[in-house]
């Protein structure tokens, strides 16, 4: 699958300065099978960027394809088939539900496409060093923890693309590079692209650098 | 698990508030319906917001009386400027003129039948829309030889009652008393006719033997000797109470039936009332349904985070959406459930002194409670047509 943008800005954007940007205003494919590092400071729209590639947002100017059918004719039926087959998030605000558990807040998104066994989810939880915190409320978990339980779930899809906002802010070195390492595998099996934002510095290596 | 996200934001006593208030509204519905099929027998064949129909004659004096006898004075009757002074007033909608019949007429049933029984007699007639009881017989043309008749029930009543059980005949029902033919002979102005005739129908309201006015403008001219005055006018009004009405026909010392204008006055006062209990169940249950939707949009709102986030997972409106068909079926089903018990406890209280007035009323409760499921549904489904709208939009 491919993401192809046309000139996109969002309007909030449009007035700075975009010279050594590499997706504002410019046209850039993402691949499938590849993994995108986006990494630049806050203000820039890294989240924006995400929030557009997944049909959230519709203030900017210029076009993106997924596939070959382009966003302006995309209906809200169509992206929420999209969000449950061929894009994944893990937003940078995670959206856990608090009164749902670890496991339940897993589960209710796999529930949507039955992608994963309980099994398969269980062994994420354990890769995660979250096995043992999966019956307690999601409201009561530290945020490094939720991040964890966030990547879980958007892992608990089919899909062709992955976007992680800002995934592994609050997570150690440690726990980044098994989180990493999930991901990838994970994207490896069903031949998927990996779109990665972080504020820089970042040491987890991806295919693709781009500068916002 | 929608529902276990939802639900932290749910007040129970809310619940509880909106089935109370639809749960009056809506007994209330059902038990007016109840009350408005039941009483609706009791005005047979007529429509329960009609005018009231009062007939007037004058009053007959002794004086009057004796000088009839020694041949001399006129028979009390109303000139045509008291037709037009009675006309003219705002509350009568509209009247008729009694026409009499100016011929001499006889009827004799055949051979055997009832014995030979013979009578003379004498005819009324009045514009059709003034009687309450016409059957598709009530028709006549120049070129018929069968005239329906309309009797006053009284008479049936009369003969059943006195007549037939104190001389040990055989007691007649409407139904037989219509199906006896017999033969109508009018003479007049030198010539004869017959006729065929039959009873079609007895009134409650009009007390006097009544044919077409069709008969009657064609049979007064040929064999009629002279032109009979008016004695009885019959009057509608929209309103039989009305205090102007009364002294009108008081100071014009015209006789009229007060009994008849009793049961008009009580009528009036029952529709009146009934009318006014539906309104209230229907007030009711408006508000009812609108604190049914306020709490639902409140629920909405509190939960409309919890909604975007389920949205942007990959939810449809058509899954969120379900916890809130869950509330409003468990509502409507409670609400209904419930209704039944006021609605049976009343029905059953009322209905021993109904039995008394009309013996023979059926009771149809699945078709009351069939309206009422409908009622219920369609409410019901308002409600979640505008949360799906709300739901699509966030």
């Amino acid at each position: 699958m491919q993401i192809r943008l046309k000139q996109i800005i969002p309007f909030p954007l449009q007035d700075m300065n975009h010279e050594n940007s590499a997706i504002w205003e410019r046209d850039f494919s993402f691949e499938s099978r590849k993994s995108y590092g986006i990494s630049a400071p806050s203000g820039t729209g890294k989240t924006s960027l995400i929030s557009i590639l997944y049909g959230l947002r519709k203030d900017f100017h210029g076009s993106f394809l997924i596939d070959e059918t382009a966003s302006e004719f995309m209906s809200t039926s169509d992206w929420i088939i999209i969000r449950r087959t061929k894009i994944s998030l893990c937003p940078q605000g995670l959206w856990l539900f608090d009164d749902l558990s670890a496991l339940e807040n897993i589960q209710l998104k796999n529930a949507l496409t039955l992608q994963k066994s309980e099994d398969e989810i269980q062994n994420m939880l354990q890769k995660a060093g979250m096995a043992a915190h999966q019956h307690k409320k999601a409201g009561i978990l530290s945020y490094g923890q939720k991040q964890r339980i966030a990547i879980i779930r958007a892992l608990s899809q089919p899909f062709k693309f992955i976007l992680l906002d800002e995934a592994f802010s609050h997570l150690d070195e440690e726990n980044k590079l098994k989180m990493w390492e999930l991901i990838q595998t994970e994207a490896k099996q069903q031949s998927a692209g990996i779109i990665l934002t972080s504020l820089g510095g970042e040491t987890l290596h991806s295919d693709i650098s781009i500068s916002l | 698990m929608i529902w276990k996200i939802l639900k932290s934001e749910f007040k129970q006593w809310q619940l509880i508030g909106v089935i109370t208030v639809m749960l009056l509204g809506f007994s209330i519905i059902l038990l007016s319906a109840r009350f408005y099929s039941d009483i609706r027998p009791m005005f047979k064949g007529s429509d329960l917001w009609q005018h009231e129909h009062i007939i007037i004659s004058k009053k007959i004096s002794q004086q009057n009386t004796a000088s009839q006898f020694l041949g001399k004075g006129e028979k009390p009757s109303f000139s045509k400027e008291e037709i037009e002074a009675l006309e003219a007033k705002p509350f009568i909608k509209s009247l008729a003129v009694f026409t009499s019949s100016s011929f001499q007429a006889s009827a004799h049933t055949d051979g055997n039948l009832l014995g030979g029984f013979y009578t003379e007699l004498f005819f009324e007639s009045v514009p059709s829309k003034y009687i309450d009881l016409k059957g598709e017989n009530w028709a006549w043309t120049s070129e018929s030889d069968f005239i329906p008749i309309i009797l006053p029930k009284s008479y049936l009543n009369l003969y059943n009652f006195g007549f037939a059980t104190s001389q040990n005949l055989p007691q007649i029902t409407e139904k037989a008393a219509s199906s006896i033919p017999f033969r109508i002979q009018i003479r007049g102005n030198r010539k004869i006719k017959n006729y065929e005739a039959r009873i079609v129908g007895f009134s409650d309201r009009l007390n006097t033997i009544l044919v077409p006015q069709e008969f009657l403008d064609y049979a007064n001219p040929k064999y009629g000797t002279k032109v009979v005055p008016v004695s009885r006018i019959v009057l509608l009004t929209p309103d039989p109470s009305d205090p102007e009405l009364l002294d009108y026909i008081e100071t014009k010392q015209y006789d009229y039936n007060k009994e008849q204008l009793n049961n008009g006055k009580a009528r009036m006062l029952l529709n009146t009332a009934t009318a006014i209990v539906i309104i209230t169940g229907l007030i009711i249950s408006a508000l009812a349904l609108w604190l049914f939707i306020l709490s639902s949009q409140l629920l909405l709102q509190r939960n409309r985070h919890k909604i975007e986030k389920l949205k942007a997972l990959g939810f449809s409106t058509t899954q969120i959406v379900k916890p809130f068909v869950r509330i409003s079926i468990f509502v409507s089903a409670a609400v209904f459930l419930l209704s039944l018990i006021p609605y049976f406890i009343v029905t059953a209280a009322y209905r021993k002194a109904l039995q008394t007035l009309l013996p023979d009323a059926t009771v149809n409760h699945i078709l009351i409670l069939l309206i009422g499921f409908i009622f219920i549904a369609t409410l019901s489904a308002f409600n979640l047509l505008i949360i799906r709208k709300k739901l699509s939009r966030i």
